[in-house]
């Protein structure tokens, strides 16, 4: 039987396929519904043929990908490098910041900080050799913290806002109402804003920086919102503000210097006499 | 082939028009013994020519019944592609060899059922899906095979008598 030799096998699955099609082609051309299932199932077919083309094309390209991946990894690594050396110096020595006036900021560890007096103090590692000198600000990237009285060789002394003989220039927003600002005596986060005329209205929820009217301290630090305002002894306004820094959470500080400290000085003297 | 052969094939194909396009029983129910037909044609056969014969006999029960070309067709030709394996796994290699047509007085009428059945559901899960085209949910499709194939099968096993070969008038 011809069927049954593996040519005749060949022929008559030649032969099935041939006439099989020849249904289909009739089928879709005569039969609507059938034509938009057999079109439906083609292009499925199709998706599946070019997906699985698309997969091992991929798979193909993924020597191109990973050398794409490893330039672009090295370009990270590149850039990784230099922030690691820009940090390096910012560890080392100071940062120029011209930006927020003629400011040099040195970063310090903080030795020790006491919270638990109302003369709170602070001491860094950072000394005269470092070229740290008195009257200069501390600042963490969340407010102002205190102030430099005195220095050492290797180490400095402040007071902290925690401290009752510390007030620091500060600014109700951006364009706001400038007034001292205090620790309230009371929290690590919490400070008072005293002496606020009583015809400006102060909302609860801005934002208070720094005024730059200090020379210690650069302007425009954030240094918390506001909260409750109360009229005191019917003349002016007090609020409270909530630090952003919480002393309870302080270890790296950066110490200010106002390069134009000097001469700034050397007018107000000149102007007084 | 003898002529009272051909006619009686060429009245079959009459007569499957009629059930399969004037008599519409239900939506759930396809009477078809073409598969039938198509086993019971001589054993001599080569598989290319079963084929043909298969492909010319569904497109003129197409034509006559629905005119959708094709639809019986594109069920017909896996049967015929597989009579010859059918036969094999149902009757044995002896019935190929000694190139014995199917008969119901010889084989028995077990194994021309079963023959009848396999072939049948064959064309049945082709022919339902394929007439559905995707319209019709699948409990619906599968009802309708298995009544479709239990009754079609025992119409073809009538089908199956009336072609199969006596003793007397053997075709060869």
């Amino acid at each position: 039987m011809a069927g049954r030799k593996p040519y005749g096998q060949v022929w008559s699955a030649a032969v099935f396929l041939i006439l099989e099609i020849a249904a289909i082609l009739m089928l879709s051309n005569t039969g609507t519904l059938q034509d938009i299932w057999i079109s439906r199932a083609s292009h499925r077919v199709h998706a599946l043929i070019w997906g699985t083309g698309e997969k091992v094309r991929n798979y193909f390209t993924l020597g191109e990908q990973n050398r794409a991946l490893a330039a672009k990894n090295m370009e990270l690594v590149k850039t990784i490098h230099v922030l690691g050396q820009r940090n390096l110096s910012y560890e080392k020595g100071h940062i120029y910041d011209t930006l927020t006036g003629n400011f040099r900021m040195t970063p310090a560890t903080i030795v020790k900080l006491s919270r638990n007096s109302q003369h709170n103090y602070i001491i860094l590692d950072k000394g005269s050799e470092d070229g740290i000198k008195p009257q200069t600000g501390i600042v963490t990237t969340n407010g102002v913290v205190g102030l430099i009285n005195s220095v050492g060789k290797n180490f400095s002394y402040g007071i902290t806002l925690m401290n009752a003989r510390m007030s620091v220039s500060a600014r109700i927003g951006m364009t706001g109402m400038v007034g001292p600002l205090e620790w309230d005596g009371k929290s690590t986060d919490g400070a008072i804003m005293r002496g606020l005329p009583l015809h400006h209205e102060i909302a609860p929820g801005d934002t208070v920086w720094t005024s730059g009217y200090s020379s210690m301290f650069p302007p425009d630090i954030p240094i918390g919102i506001t909260g409750k305002n109360r009229m005191v002894d019917g003349s002016t306004n007090e609020v409270s503000v909530r630090l952003f820094q919480d002393f309870s959470a302080l270890r790296y500080v950066i110490i200010t210097e106002n390069l134009d400290r000097g001469s700034i000085e050397a007018i107000e003297k000149e102007a007084v006499k | 082939m003898k002529t009272r052969y051909i006619v009686t094939y060429i009245i079959l194909m009459a007569l499957q028009v009629i059930f399969g396009g004037l008599l519409n029983l239900s939506q759930y129910v396809v009477v078809c013994f073409l598969p039938v037909m198509i086993m019971s044609l001589p054993i001599t056969y080569s598989t290319p020519k079963v084929l043909l014969i298969a492909f010319v006999t569904s497109l003129v029960v197409d034509f006559f019944t629905n005119g959708v070309l094709g639809l019986s067709t594109i069920a017909l030709l896996p049967v015929a592609l597989t009579r010859n394996f059918t036969i094999q796994l149902v009757f044995g290699s002896e019935l190929l060899s000694r190139k014995e047509d199917i008969s119901i007085h010889k084989q028995g009428a077990g194994k021309v059922l079963l023959s009848i059945l396999l072939s049948t559901s064959l064309y049945f899960l082709v022919f339902v899906p394929v007439d559905c085209a995707g319209t019709r949910p699948l409990s619906f499709v599968t009802l309708r095979i298995l009544i479709s194939v239990a009754i079609s099968t025992a119409v073809s096993y009538y089908v199956a008598g009336v072609l199969s070969p006596r003793e007397a008038d053997r075709w060869n």
